[in-house]
């Protein structure tokens, strides 16, 4: 099955060679780098686009099986193949948009470096065909995304770089594991069902999930694993966090589609089909929450890019909640997983596209915070035109495509809500409604702060509009999302229906598929509906919203940092408590020592000589050095106090003296005053550097101390006792207690 | 000639440098590492001669002055010895490489002959050790390696390495004294000194003492356990690391530490008949013991503000992980702990020698200082990062692969737990490596000026351990293949 070819591993690999080519052009000619840039990613555009045709009839499938012993594994069907199309096409105009962009940023080789080798490793993601090469690639593009985000350099990237860094790190970790359990399980991660397998291996399903939760997840900008995002994504320049956005938090949820709709599926045991209803009942509520949180945080937010990445992780949780749909109804979920992935590909479009704007915006204002733009719709008239086509996408206004995904989307909970009846569901149905009503809120928060009003103090310097090449972007952004749009269901017959040959789908939905009631009144009257609810929002929080503040416990990361920092005072203690411990046993050996010595010498005090005579005579000999001890150190003291006499004396008589001197040189009269003032400016300046240093010295101290307090643990002899005792313990244990 | 004598020349050729390093070096001081060159050159030719052989015709057999066992010592070269001969003797060439450019900066030139004629008889001694059937005999080889490692810390003769190197020897010698009763228990109750033999009565003298033969399996593992600075007996491990020169530390921790867990190895997979593992909670100590030691190490590796002392600490984790794999007893677990010993060689000598250099380039030791340093000193700081990043287990790096090796060995034996130990300590050497890392690319400069060239020798060896950094993630196929054979022979597979 399937025909073999190598253009998947071609597609992976010339951007991530290219890199290197684009490293070494750009320390030369910056020119050519960039035509380099978009000769790399055009060329790999058109490469997808020959996979794309081969895909819509067969599945490609390339294999090395030398690579890493494990073997490297593509294997292209539909859904692969149509998103990296997509991943290909919008790095390809992302990087059109960038040239200019980065025109006046710092180290853009090594920006269009690393910007080139992610385009290869989010390929390589989406085109694998097995979990275990999706991993490699995971990683790849964690570490090469993170020199995109901290491109800046300044404190607030390095710090959403160390976030970023460190929860991809724990999430690529749990890959790990679950890689770990699908090869111990079934002995292959290869994308097919396996939940047998992994039932019969005795490890339970809900475990392997709550791992893919966690690895996936975090990419996923799901909550509360978002906290990186909100920091990250704003950040990083324009064309990076418009791939970060659209693109390569899709790695998320195109890592749970290939497990709830494939891997955690049954082969033939009908019964298993319980855990399908589960999870995507989780998923579902996860997607929900993910929604609500991530829309009302960005109502909440001020600045541009920040509203930007919050709705991302709202659009995030449409993704998951749909795909939740789709799984909980199991054969049945067609039009859940049809929403899901129109909202992939919906999102992947206009999310880049505002982001690309917000960049457009940033070129001319230097600006992100919306009270300090405002009125720019007379001087940035493209601008605002595309602006609002990309906020009429993502809003779902009828005719522009978020509109199509988000039908979708709605008519999968229904149907859901229809099949099984559970109350629950009608409320989640609830919020994503008012979720699509948040989302015009903030949309519409933007595009009315930046565009109209009245002129920001930023928005006062801007004199041109955004320059042709942009607007040819952005001109093909806004054709594709009218084009999606407007042909709704030929784009679900000719993108969505052959994408759901991965499951097994009841025949009956998928001929609902074929005609959507996309433009029935009932559905027309949804985005009405949602932006009747989004301008009461906005009103409402530019009523209350300056008084409105979340507590700051509230927040994931509060509680992260919470929770950490206990642990750490949890660990201090018990390092207090072995210091502690060590002090004690130290003293009960000097106490020993001291009792040793003493009573003996006591014993000849009274009187009585039974005591050995030669034992005397080496404790007196061990008291004389004792004594002789304390004696060198009184000296050392008295020593210590004449030095210091000396130089205070020193230091006195010399000021003195110049004040003599000056007194004689000046008349009595005028010079008294400013001798005086001299004085006890001298006088403060001396004090304050005394405290100065005074405060030093305790710092110094103070790390000293630090330093030394853990390496007591080190250093010291006691945890050789330590040892020792345990080495005899373990001595006693092993021989004896058997 | 050459060939039927090689398991002995390639104790013989060290020594005999060690003699000429000796003679030579009181007058030409320079020679003595040109000798060392030569001969850490000649083993790594007779190693690989040796492995080569091993694999083609089975186990090499040599008896010393024709004697046979049991009377004569007899060395018995079989895969995974071979394997590690290998790593010794090519790990330590590339040291010695390191330090004929940097070695004049951290040790006397009135002494420098004498580092090398220590550094020669530790790696004869290691050597020995990991080739020798003959358990007294490898007990002399013990000490003659503890005492040449001793030295080799305190050879700076500041206060701090001659505290950590008594401290090294007063425990290495408690371990010595413990494996010495071992010997003396197994001799009482067999009759034996070789290996082979031993293992052939064993079994019945575990029925008539079996006291005995537990107590010395106890002794075996504590003294072992103290050489190879398994927690909780590894107190020794961080000061003699930390404080030692260079190239020291790079070897002890890189080989030294090592050796001990593959004598450990061959007692309890070749002497100790499979039977009686499970008679003895060895499993369950060496679990536990390692586990304390992934987390306790990374944490206290997590604190540490000396870079040398957190790569020493760092060392304690690794130990932990080659004895969990050898403590799950199952055929993953081992091939995953023998694939590290070899990793871990060549990661944690590339980070030592690496964080040596700039130590002595930049004179900063603290971890918090080297922000930018890898602007300046490219290279070091990329075979830094390689080896990081290989610590926290980056697929393709090779630290990844013993990792994967261990992952599986755990699953075998059906116990998740320590597949969620690995991953959570891979995370912690996250925490601890990659802020090195990150600052020393990227964020603001710490205002060092104009790098120094670095010699040819220190680029050379940097360079080889990177390149073999990604050559054995890449091709980890070549020693597991050589491996298989002699591990499945071990689990009667």
């Amino acid at each position: 099955m399937g025909s073999t070819s190598s253009l998947p591993l071609l597609m992976a690999m010339l951007p991530m060679l290219g890199s290197v080519a684009v490293h070494f052009v750009g320390q030369k000619n910056e020119k050519l780098r960039d035509f380099l840039v978009a000769a790399i990613s055009g060329a790999t555009f058109l490469i997808s686009i020959a996979l794309f045709l081969k895909v819509r009839e067969t599945i490609v499938v390339f294999e090395l099986p030398w690579f890493l012993k494990f073997g490297l594994r593509f294997n292209v069907d539909f859904i692969s193949g149509l998103f990296s199309l997509i991943v290909s096409l919008v790095w390809f105009l992302a990087s059109l948009f960038g040239f200019e962009y980065m025109a006046h940023e710092h180290s853009r080789t090594r920006f269009f470096t690393y910007f080139i080798f992610t385009l290869g490793a989010t390929l390589g993601v989406f085109l694998s065909g097995d979990l275990f090469s999706l991993f490699m690639f995971f990683e790849l593009m964690t570490f090469s995304a993170y020199v995109l985000v901290i491109h800046e350099e300044d404190n607030a990237s390095l710090h959403a770089g160390d976030v970023y860094l460190y929860m991809s790190v724990f999430g690529g970790l749990c890959l790990l594991a679950v890689v770990f359990f699908l090869e111990h399980a079934a002995g292959t991660t290869e994308f097919i069902p396996l939940l047998e397998q992994i039932i019969a291996s005795g490890f339970s399903p809900w475990l392997l999930l709550g791992f893919v939760i966690f690895g996936f997840g975090v990419k996923a900008g799901m909550i509360p694993l978002h906290i990186w995002l909100p920091k990250a994504h704003p950040v990083a320049p324009s064309p990076a966090s418009a791939l970060l956005s659209a693109l390569m938090i899709k790695t998320g949820a195109y890592g749970f589609v290939r497990f709830l709709m494939t891997i955690f599926t049954p082969l033939s045991n009908e019964a298993l089909w319980v855990y399908s209803e589960h999870f995507g009942y989780v998923f579902l509520w996860i997607g929900a929450i993910t929604m609500f949180i991530g829309a009302i945080m960005g109502i909440l937010n001020n600045s541009l890019k920040k509203i930007l990445a919050y709705s991302s992780i709202s659009q995030m949780g449409y993704i998951l909640f749909s795909l939740g749909a789709g799984t909980f109804l199991g054969t049945r979920g067609a039009v859940g997983f049809a929403g899901a992935w129109m909202h992939m590909i919906n999102h992947a479009f206009f999310k880049s596209f505002l982001f690309l704007l917000a960049g457009a915006v940033y070129l001319k204002t230097h600006e992100l915070d919306l009270r300090k733009l405002g009125g720019l719709r007379n001087v940035m008239p493209w601008a605002f035109g595309f602006f609002l086509i990309a906020a009429a996408g993502i809003t779902g206004v009828p005719g522009f495509n978020g509109y199509v995904s988000k039908i979708l989307i709605h008519e999968a909970i229904l149907e859901a809500y229809h099949l099984v009846g559970w109350e629950s569901l009608l409320w989640l149905e609830r919020i994503f409604v008012v979720t699509g009503g948040l989302t015009a809120a903030y949309i519409t928060k933007l595009w009315v702060s930046i565009f109209l009003g009245k002129k920001g103090e930023k928005s006062l310097q801007v004199t041109t509009d955004i320059s042709v090449a942009h607007r040819a972007v952005f001109g093909i952004y806004s054709a594709i999302i009218l084009v999606i749009g407007v042909f709704a269901q030929k784009m679900v017959n000719s993108l969505v229906i052959p994408a759901t040959k991965i499951y097994r789908f009841d025949v009956h939905d998928l001929e609902h598929l074929t005609h959507v009631p996309f433009w029935h009144g009932a559905e027309l009257a949804g985005p009405v509906l949602s932006y009747v609810i989004g301008i009461s929002a906005l009103l409402i929080v530019s009523k209350v919203g300056s008084k409105l503040k979340i507590p700051e416990w509230l927040s994931v990361e509060y509680i992260a940092y919470w929770i950490w920092h206990r642990l750490e005072d949890l660990a201090i203690f018990g390092q207090k408590i072995y210091v502690h411990l060590m002090l004690l046993i130290r003293k009960i050996i000097y106490w020993g020592a001291k009792v040793a010595i003493e009573v003996p010498v006591k014993f000849r005090e009274f009187g009585r000589r039974v005591v050995a005579f030669r034992i005397q005579i080496d404790f007196r000999r061990f008291k004389n050095l004792i004594l002789s001890l304390r004696k060198f150190r009184k000296r050392f003291e008295v020593e210590e106090i004449k030095r210091k006499t000396m130089v205070a004396r020193k230091y006195f008589s010399k000021d003195s003296l110049k004040l003599k001197v000056r007194l004689k040189a000046r008349s009595a009269k005028d010079s008294l005053k400013e001798l005086e003032q001299e004085l006890i400016e001298k006088i403060e300046a001396s004090r304050m550097q005394r405290i100065q240093k005074r405060k030093q010295q305790k710092e110094l101290l103070k790390e000293k101390i630090d330093d030394s307090y853990w390496n007591t643990i080190n250093i010291s002899f006691d945890s050789l006792i330590v040892a020792l005792v345990i080495a005899i313990a373990l001595l006693v244990f092993l021989s004896v207690a058997l | 000639m050459i060939v039927n004598n090689l398991p002995a020349l390639i104790v013989v050729v060290p020594l005999f440098g060690t003699y000429l390093t000796l003679m030579l070096g009181v007058k030409h001081r320079k020679s003595s590492s040109k000798i060392a060159l030569v001969s850490t050159g000649l083993l790594v030719v007779f190693t690989g001669f040796l492995a080569a052989m091993v694999a083609k015709n089975g186990e090499v057999f040599y008896h010393f002055g024709g004697w046979n066992p049991p009377w004569g010592i007899e060395f018995v070269i079989d895969r995974i010895s071979a394997f590690f001969l290998l790593i010794v003797s090519s790990i330590g060439f590339l040291i010695v490489v390191f330090g004929s450019g940097t070695l004049e900066s951290e040790v006397k030139p009135k002494i420098i002959h004498y580092y090398y004629a220590l550094f020669l008889v530790l790696i004869a001694s290691l050597i020995a050790i990991s080739a020798s059937n003959d358990i007294f005999n490898i007990y002399v080889f013990l000490e003659i390696s503890s005492v040449a490692a001793a030295a080799l810390v305190a050879v700076q003769g500041n206060k701090l390495s001659i505290e950590a190197s008594v401290k090294y020897l007063i425990l290495s010698t408690l371990g010595s004294g413990a494996f010495l009763f071992a010997i003396a228990n197994i001799y009482m109750v067999t009759g034996h000194l070789n290996l082979s033999f031993i293992a052939s009565k064993l079994p019945e003298a575990f029925s008539l003492y079996p006291l005995n033969v537990l107590a010395s399996l106890g002794l075996v593992l504590v003294g072992l356990t103290i050489k190879a600075a398994l927690y909780p007996l590894h107190v020794w491990l961080p000061d003699a690391h930390g404080s030692a020169p260079t190239t020291s530390s790079a070897i002890l921790s890189g080989l030294v530490v090592k050796v001990y867990i593959i004598v450990f190895i061959k007692i309890i997979f070749r002497v100790l008949p499979p039977e009686y593992l499970n008679k003895v909670p060895l499993e369950f100590s060496l679990l536990l013991m390692s586990t304390l030691g992934i987390f306790i190490g990374s944490i206290l590796a997590m604190r540490q503000k000396d870079i040398k002392k957190m790569l020493a600490y760092s060392t304690v984790a690794q130990v932990g992980y080659i004895f969990l794999g050898i403590g799950l007893l199952t055929y993953n677990g081992l091939i995953g702990s023998l694939l590290h010993i070899l990793n871990h060689a060549i990661m944690k000598s590339m980070l030592f020698l690496s964080a040596g250099i700039i130590i002595k380039l930049t004179g900063r030791r603290r971890v918090d200082s080297l922000n930018g340093i890898g602007r300046v000193y490219p290279l070091p700081m990329i075979a830094f990062s390689l080896g990081a990043l290989s610590m926290v287990g980056i697929p393709p790096l090779n630290g990844f692969v013993s990792k994967w090796y261990l992952g599986l060995g755990a699953l075998d034996g059906g116990q998740v737990f320590y597949v969620i130990v690995l991953l959570v300590s891979s995370f912690l050497n996250g925490l601890y490596y990659l802020p090195i890392v990150i600052r020393a690319f990227f964020g603001p400069d710490s205002g060092i000026q104009k790098p120094e060239s670095l010699s040819v020798g220190v680029s050379l060896s940097l360079i080889i351990l990177s390149v073999s950094t990604v050559f054995f993630g890449f091709f980890s196929s070549i020693p597991l293949e050589y491996l298989a054979p002699a591990v499945s022979a071990l689990f009667g597979l």
